[in-house]
């Protein structure tokens, strides 16, 4: 690794004296168009009788204006750096670590051994206590760096993703992004502060000097345009830099692309109020409106990129939202034991299918499709590969359960898994409920009885979920508001598409409801969260009609 | 004549400062190779250090499987004695198969499995490990970049002339050892 502190310290100089350029720079330009402009109009008189409107200053005249802008940008450069951590610190609301408890334990212990991949860099870490999950790296001119977690992402990741990611955050510190973030976060965080000054000051002035408060203003929002154009160009290239990076400290692409794909699956919090802090995050925050803008390129390109270095395919990160049930596991001891038999038939690529406690196989899909006895939920195995799924997981499989819907006794199918669902009795209403995802299906008429009755007690996860949801319910209406239609299911009574919305104003849940019949896609766990938020609201029984 | 020997002199001139340039960038690797293999034995001591308390941890539970303890406590005395690249490796190749049979005992013990410091230290070792493993790859790594520079020509002149030679790659006999000693608990 060619990382060293020599080469970390002279990146730090360097990356100093860029940003100072800059900001004189800026300064510079600012003054002297405001110079100019204010020179043309006090001396309009003059102009008239010389037949010319603009003054352009003299050379004498800009080296004054350079030498005050440049104190002025110094000036400006470390009073905004000064302590820059512990307000980014602050504005993050990131705790340090409590040794005593083990996952932190676990934290500090993964963030030692990536800095000895890097040859001893000194790292320290952080958290951030909130459900969401993502990750950032904070540092400056003078103390050591930080890497900071959330609470939530810490409770998904096991160790070897964490690792991954903590790698990623370290790229980004021994390249020296994390630093240039930061100090220009603190910088432009001034100017950031002054436009919303200034536009509200706008709404009280009126005459001469709202001309002028209006031309400062249009040129801090060209400031802060080229800040976030100069921030989103170089970001996008480092994130993929920084995802190298962290493959060659821990060689391990697999977890990299896993810990992206369920961070990209999950809440992952809301973007910070400061321009650019965001790209601080292992994942860009809030999903931003112009896509240009964006400091983070798409997260399916990354893991593309991830999978491609780790020879694997999109399967191999599906099996990783869903817990190994009980009966996948003995299914993967198994093949365990006769894998080496099986390694020798290197047949052409086909499913495994585990039947009476046995891999049989392997089948084409013509074969399977001429199986009858292939269930949704039976285990398969891909040809070569070493994890067990359920079928309805395999989205090359799914074609083949679609024709098996009549057999079934149910009135509907799964939306996800296409298994049909079950009629069963919940809180006095008959609701169907996929066996396989355990999501809900019910019409509003059913949920008025299901919300009503307050007969269920809920268990510790879904009432700390339910807390959460409440807790983040601001950040999620505003989240919802820019979601980008992720995932689209057919309704299951009507076979029209699916909203993605959250289930009410009270209760910040995200469901799937269908706009023509109204019914409602619970997944799993969603419904009785929604029932623990209602069953809290004082004012219950005027809002459940 | 003159302008003959001044253009030489200034060829000598050159061509030393290019001998000292690449003297001195030999010896800036050379010295970050053995900061890296330092780093190693920091990461060792470390596991060195662990293993009494494990052993401590585990010997009230284990009283039929005192030659697994004592084949830990071997292996690890051959460590802490062995100095010399090949040696160490040799030992901590031993030390590392030794535990990784402690731990598949304590798979059979529900009671251990179960005990708090043995789970504190179980974490502790898992990271030991881990950084053993990455100390390992760093300091490879950097022996990879000396090795490259001082086959290149011309420093292999150079090199050949100050007799620094090729450093040694701290190798592990079976890829399987890279794995951590796993206990399921």
């Amino acid at each position: 690794m060619a990382y060293s502190f020599v080469q970390i310290e002279k990146e730090k100089s360097r990356s100093i004296v860029v940003l100072i350029a800059i900001l004189i720079a800026i300064y510079f330009f600012t003054a002297w168009i405001i110079y100019f402009i204010v020179k043309s109009y006090f001396l309009a008189k003059v102009n008239e009788q010389l037949g010319r409107f603009f003054i352009f200053p003299s050379l004498t005249e800009t080296v004054v204006v350079f030498a005050a802008a440049s104190a002025a940008a110094l000036v400006h450069f470390y009073a905004t750096t000064a302590g820059m951590m512990l307000r980014a610190i602050q504005v993050l609301d990131a705790k340090p670590l409590d040794l005593n408890y083990p996952p932190h334990k676990m934290l500090k212990n993964i963030i030692e051994e990536v800095s000895t991949a890097m040859g001893g860099l000194p790292i320290g870490g952080c958290v951030v206590n909130t459900a969401s999950c993502n990750a950032f790296s904070i540092g400056d001119f003078k103390s050591i760096p930080y890497i900071g977690v959330t609470e939530g992402l810490l409770s998904k990741l096991n160790r070897s993703q964490l690792e991954a990611v903590i790698g990623h955050e370290a790229a980004h510190i021994a390249r020296g992004d994390t630093l240039i973030v930061t100090t220009t976060c603190s910088i432009f965080g001034l100017y950031e502060g002054m436009m919303v000054g200034i536009k509200e000051g706008l709404f009280r002035i009126r005459g001469g000097v709202a001309l002028v408060g209006v031309l400062i203003y249009l040129i801090l929002q060209l400031v802060h345009f080229f800040n976030k154009l100069l921030v989103s160009s170089i970001s996008q290239q480092k994130e993929f830099r920084a995802d190298a990076v962290a493959v060659r400290l821990t060689r391990d692409p697999l977890s990299l692309a896993q810990s992206l794909y369920i961070i990209s699956k999950r809440w992952h919090g809301e973007s910070t109020k400061i321009v650019g802090l965001s790209s601080l995050f292992i994942v860009e925050p809030a999903v931003s409106g112009l896509s240009g803008f964006s400091t983070h390129p798409p997260i399916e390109e990354r893991i593309n990129i991830l999978l491609n270095m780790a020879h694997a395919d999109k399967s191999a990160l599906e099996t990783m939202l869903v817990d190994v049930k009980p009966q996948i596991k003995a299914a993967h001891d198994s093949f365990l034991n006769k894998a080496k038999k099986e390694k020798l038939l290197k047949n052409h690529q086909g499913w495994f299918v585990f039947k009476e406690n046995q891999w049989q196989g392997p089948f084409l899909f013509v074969e399977l499709a001429g199986l009858g006895w292939l269930k949704a939920d039976s285990l398969i195995r891909r040809d070569g590969a070493i994890e067990a799924k359920p079928a309805y997981q395999d989205s090359r499989l799914i074609p083949l359960f679609k024709p098996h819907q009549q057999d079934l006794h149910s009135r509907y199918s799964c939306p996800h898994c296409y298994h049909g669902l079950e009629e069963i009795g919940y809180e006095g209403a008959v609701v169907d409920k996929c066996s396989l995802c355990k999501g809900f299906l019910l019409t509003r008429d059913e949920l008025n009885k299901v919300l009503i009755r307050e007969d269920r007690d809920f268990s510790k996860s879904i009432i700390a979920q339910a807390e959460i949801a409440l807790a983040e319910k601001k950040e999620r209406f505003k989240q919802i508001r820019q979601i980008k239609t992720p995932l689209v299911i057919n309704c299951p009574n009507c076979s029209r598409k699916m909203m993605r919305k959250l289930y009410s104003f009270y209760a910040p849940v995200e469901v799937d409801e269908c706009g023509f019949c109204g019914r409602v896609w619970f997944d799993q766990d969603e419904l009785e969260i929604v029932q623990a938020i209602y069953d809290r609201l004082p004012n219950k029984d005027q809002i459940v009609r | 004549m003159l302008t003959g020997l001044a253009i030489l002199l200034v060829l000598a001139v050159m061509a030393v400062l290019v001998v000292i340039g690449i003297y001195n960038g030999i010896i800036a690797l050379r010295n970050s190779v053995d900061n890296a293999w330092a780093q190693i034995d920091v990461q060792l001591k470390r596991r060195h250090d662990l293993i009494p308390n494990l052993v401590n941890v585990a010997k009230g539970y284990l009283v039929h499987e005192k030659e697994t303890l004592e084949n830990v406590i071997k292996a690890r005395t051959q460590a802490t004695q062995a100095t010399a690249v090949k040696d160490k490796q040799a030992a901590e190749n031993m030390l590392t198969s030794s535990l990784r049979s402690l731990f598949a005992v304590v798979e059979q013990y529900p009671d251990l499995k179960a005990n708090q410091n043995l789970l504190k230290l179980h974490e502790e070792i898992t990271s030991t490990e881990n950084r053993i493993a990455f100390a390992r790859q760093f300091y490879n790594d950097e022996v990879m970049r000396h090795n490259t520079l001082i086959q290149k020509f011309p420093n292999n002149v150079i090199a050949g002339s100050f007799n620094f030679g090729n450093k040694e790659l701290f190798e592990i006999d079976d890829p399987s050892h890279k794995e951590v000693p796993e206990v399921k608990l």
